[in-house]
């Protein structure tokens, strides 16, 4: 006899249900995703119709788990295999398989993972969320999200840092909910193409993950956390909302688009960007549907679309960004400025 | 060599966007590589795209940006080759 159970929250606006199968740990994976990523799960308030689902099995399905697959090289213990319908992930013993049309995963999770690193389970559950979403026009971008507070007429900016790995994403974004400004995402966002046309950038890490040496730049983390013992890889991750309480939202819809980089200057400079240069460094930090090629098209639409709706820039980060963040927010709060008039800054800004 | 009697047409890998600063950025599914082409290859991927041939191209070109037929003609056989090397494009059949 075949024992199941379900729960179901609201994920980038999207319905996902979690089924478990023979029993297999429900409560460790719902946890896991209320701890780590940005989900609404109010019984009374979710959708019955689930979106996306995750299945929990003790072994994946015959059909499945036979499946010719290739391997892409991803340089990390989270190994990714292209399937004929979609992905496979694997992490130790466990295994995830996605097929991305049908927006249905099936997973094997084993103990390991629930008693290893923080940080790896999120990993995990991240790459399978992005590659479920993508089947409800929700695509992943590397990037950070903040908007800034609203002004007297009531609009709020958002903004998203765009970079690879060590270019300073989260050191701005820490410097920025430092001076006030609302955390939405970090390392991670979905970008939703609107009913009114427009592109939403929706939250899906809850938490930020931070090196060990950003995190000694910020007093107010060194208070809040334990730096000597780090998560993992020397990572913390950080609950910003229990840090900067009331400083967190789960959407924006992006007006400013900002690809960071470390400077060796005192001050932090916005450098001006052709649109088509900034269209590549999006397009770079896209995963795209190389398999479908309508999906890839409305990737590279809404990228378009987004480029349409905000003004964008290079920022080399100074030493400012540590030392006196409030001139930072400054300089990014007049650049959004102008971004909610249509203007964009040409030459080097003056500030 | 490209020739003047053929028709190329956008490879099934290739998906194209249109920029609002009027620049196309493609991309070639098969080796996720992305490139971008200026007013000029803009206007001759379209005219790709809408199935012309070499000669239609560079007497397009000519006209548009105002340069000589031999001029234009030369650079339309570069891109051309350039997006057949990159597997941009394909030649149609017979």
């Amino acid at each position: 006899m075949t024992h199941t159970e379900s729960w179901r929250g609201v994920l980038a606006d999207t319905v996902l249900s979690v089924t478990s199968v023979h029993g297999v740990e429900r409560a460790w994976v719902v946890d896991a995703l209320r701890r780590f990523f940005s989900i609404h799960a109010d019984e009374d308030t979710v959708p019955e119709q689930p979106d996306i689902r995750l299945l929990l099995g003790r072994s994946l399905p015959p059909g499945i788990a036979d499946e010719p697959c290739e391997e892409i090289p991803s340089g990390s213990a989270l190994r990714v295999w292209q399937t004929t319908r979609g992905f496979r992930y694997t992490l130790g013993a466990s295994t995830v398989d996605v097929d991305d049309h049908a927006g249905v995963a099936v997973a094997q999770l084993a103990a390991d993972l629930w008693t290893g690193s923080p940080l790896a389970q999120r990993g995990l559950l991240l790459v399978t969320l992005l590659a479920l979403l993508p089947a409800h026009r929700r695509y992943g971008l590397h990037a950070s999200a903040v908007a800034a507070c609203a002004d007297r007429q009531g609009n709020a900016g958002g903004v998203l840092l765009v970079g690879a790995p060590g270019s300073g994403k989260t050191t701005l974004t820490l410097a920025l909910v430092r001076e006030g400004w609302q955390f939405v995402a970090d390392d991670a966002i979905v970008l939703r193409p609107a009913a009114a046309g427009h592109i939403d950038a929706l939250a899906v890490r809850r938490s930020l993950s931070c090196g060990l040496e950003t995190a000694r730049q910020f007093s107010e983390l060194r208070a809040a956390s334990d730096l000597d013992t780090p998560e993992t890889d020397g990572k913390l991750l950080l609950d910003l909302d229990a840090i900067y309480p009331g400083r967190s939202c789960h959407a924006c819809v992006p007006r400013l688009v900002i690809f960071p980089e470390i400077g060796q200057e005192s001050q932090s400079t916005l450098l001006p960007l052709d649109q088509t240069h900034a269209f590549q460094l999006l397009l770079g930090q896209m995963s795209i549907a190389t398999r479908n090629r309508a999906r890839a098209a409305d990737q590279l639409r809404t990228l378009r679309q987004l480029l349409a709706q905000t003004i964008w820039y290079r920022i080399q980060l100074g030493r400012d960004v540590h030392s006196d963040s409030r001139r930072v927010a400054d300089l990014l709060g007049r650049a959004l400025k102008m971004a909610a008039h249509g203007a964009a800054i040409t030459g080097q800004p003056g500030w | 060599m490209v020739s003047a009697s053929r028709r190329f047409l956008p490879s099934a890998t290739t998906v194209d966007e249109r920029l609002p600063n009027g620049d196309t950025v493609l991309v070639n599914l098969a080796t996720c590589r992305s490139y971008s082409l200026n007013a000029t290859g803009t206007l001759i991927w379209q005219l790709l795209d809408a199935g012309h041939r070499l000669a239609d191209l560079a007497a397009a070109v000519s006209r548009q940006f105002d340069v000589p037929a031999a001029t234009a003609e030369a650079d339309v056989r570069t891109l051309l080759e350039d997006l057949l090397a990159e597997g941009l494009l394909d030649v149609e059949p017979d």
